[in-house]
């Protein structure tokens, strides 16, 4: 359980459900287990099995392996958790949430200054007051990211620079959509696992009974593909620091290469950073980096990228860990949370999510009002 | 594809296999089994090999292409529920004095 997150509190909870649902289902499995083998043996001298074969595996040998899982439940649990543990610290190790978004968003800030020199430092000192300390939390932080990213735009609507309605709602939504959309992702994965975990013992419980067979398998494959959608959160959260880290060294290399050496050391000693800003607002990213050659891409369509792909973390999962029932049910999520959407706002008419299961049956429910 | 027909347990062993397939309910009646998860696995163990014995009884061990085990019911044809209930009602009624 160790990789669940959450507050100690919850994870408490989930353990306390998941023994009463294991206390409850060991007192239940003995009944099976008699039922099932009584079943087998009538079944077998009454001639309904198959060309008069028995397997005794199916009536006696795997009901004691399901009584044997279901006794080390506990164990079971806490394998699959250090699997997903070595998995994903030992090969990308965990950043923490609030740390990678403080990351890129300072790199964001550090590209803004490379390009539009020192009129940004007032409300970077506002900002950073905030997410440099400690006592704040990662709500607090992103509302002084939102407070900074509204003057930075308000800024350059007053400097005479055309700020339409989709730049503006862009800028505000930047890092912090995608901090949105991911800490979304963590959270149901955190309430997706603590459901799993509290039904366990029930999936192994119904396993006894022929008739279901499969079902701990089935459960066990969306247990483990739920907790891998960690490993995948880590390689995106690793491709999303690269990535806007190097945007804004290559624009900072740029400025290197041409401003003045004296110039750029005076204006940094004077500033107090450590790093070199373009001093005068004289060097523009424009001037530096042609937009054509690639890497020019713009921060802000890597973050509508990012967010994209951590909606798609449980789809991105299925190709190496398989568990497609688990993107199929997220899928319906978000279908769901589209058609209540869709019928929220009335006449806007439903664009189907590429998503899985649940998509097909949505699409045909959404309402026309036009 | 080799046939061997199992020896039938005599009929001291047979009553030891019902014992212990029935001894298994009255101990999950009787006894707060959860509490006691080892004791109830090895009860589980010993239901089980008194059912795989009961089966085994009633059964031919072919041995297939594989070399696996398979057990066989030694009779062939199937009963039919209906017919064995017929004949049960049959017999009952015969062996009453009216």
């Amino acid at each position: 359980m160790d990789t669940i997150g959450g507050s100690a509190e919850f994870l408490a909870l989930i353990a306390r459900m998941g023994f009463t649902a294991k206390n409850a289902c060991l007192s239940i499995i003995p009944v099976f287990i008699v039922i099932t083998g009584i079943f087998g043996v009538v079944k077998f001298y009454f001639g309904q099995e198959e060309n008069g074969k028995i397997n005794i595996n199916k009536y006696i040998v795997y009901n004691i392996f399901m009584l044997i899982l279901l006794m080390n439940y506990e164990y079971i649990i806490d394998t699959t958790g250090s699997v997903t543990r070595i998995l994903t610290e030992n090969i990308f190790p965990r950043e923490n949430s609030s740390d990678m978004f403080e990351t890129v968003s300072d790199s964001k800030i550090k590209y803004y200054m490379s390009q539009r020199g020192g009129r940004m430092l007032n409300n970077y000192a506002d900002y950073i007051n905030v997410a440099k300390s400690d006592d704040s939390n990662w709500v607090q932080k992103s509302w002084a990211y939102l407070k900074m990213n509204f003057k930075e735009t308000t800024d350059e609507a007053l400097s005479e620079k055309v700020v339409t309605p989709l730049q503006w709602t862009k800028s505000m939504m930047e890092v912090s959509f995608v901090r949105l959309v991911r800490s979304m992702l963590e959270l149901s994965r955190m309430l997706m696992l603590g459901f799993l975990i509290i039904v366990g013992p029930f999936a192994l419980l119904f396993e006894t009974i022929p008739l279901f067979r499969g079902i701990a398998s089935h459960w066990y494959k969306l247990l483990f593909a739920v907790s891998l959608w960690l490993l995948t959160l880590n390689i995106l959260d690793a491709l999303y620091i690269g990535f806007s880290e190097s945007l804004v060294q290559s624009v900072q290399n740029e400025i290197v290469r041409n401003v003045d050496i004296l110039e750029r050391e005076a204006y940094a000693r004077a500033m107090g950073y450590d790093h070199i800003m373009n001093p005068t607002g004289k060097f523009t990213y424009a001037e530096y980096v042609d937009p054509h050659s690639g890497q020019g891409l713009h921060l802000g369509l890597l973050n509508i990228a990012m967010a994209i792909l951590y909606m798609f973390v449980p789809y991105l999962t299925t190709i190496y860990a398989g568990g497609q029932v688990a993107q199929q049910l997220f899928g319906a999520m978000m279908s769901m949370a589209q058609m209540v959407m869709v019928n929220t706002l009335g006449s806007v008419r439903g664009v189907g999510m590429p998503s899985g299961g649940g998509d097909s049956a949505i699409k045909g429910i959404t309402k026309d009002n036009t | 594809m080799k046939t061997e027909e199992s020896k039938s347990p005599k009929k001291t062993m047979w009553l030891m296999y019902v014992v212990m397939v029935i001894a298994y309910p009255i101990y999950l009646m009787v006894f707060k089994y959860s509490n006691y998860p080892v004791v109830t696995l090895i009860m589980t163990i010993i239901f089980s090999y008194g059912i795989m014995n009961i089966i085994k009884g009633g059964s031919v061990v072919i041995i297939n292409e594989k070399g696996e085990e398979v057990f066989v019911r030694k009779r062939k044809t199937p009963y039919k529920i209906g017919e064995l209930l017929k004949k049960i009602v049959q017999t009952t009624n015969k062996g009453e004095s009216l």
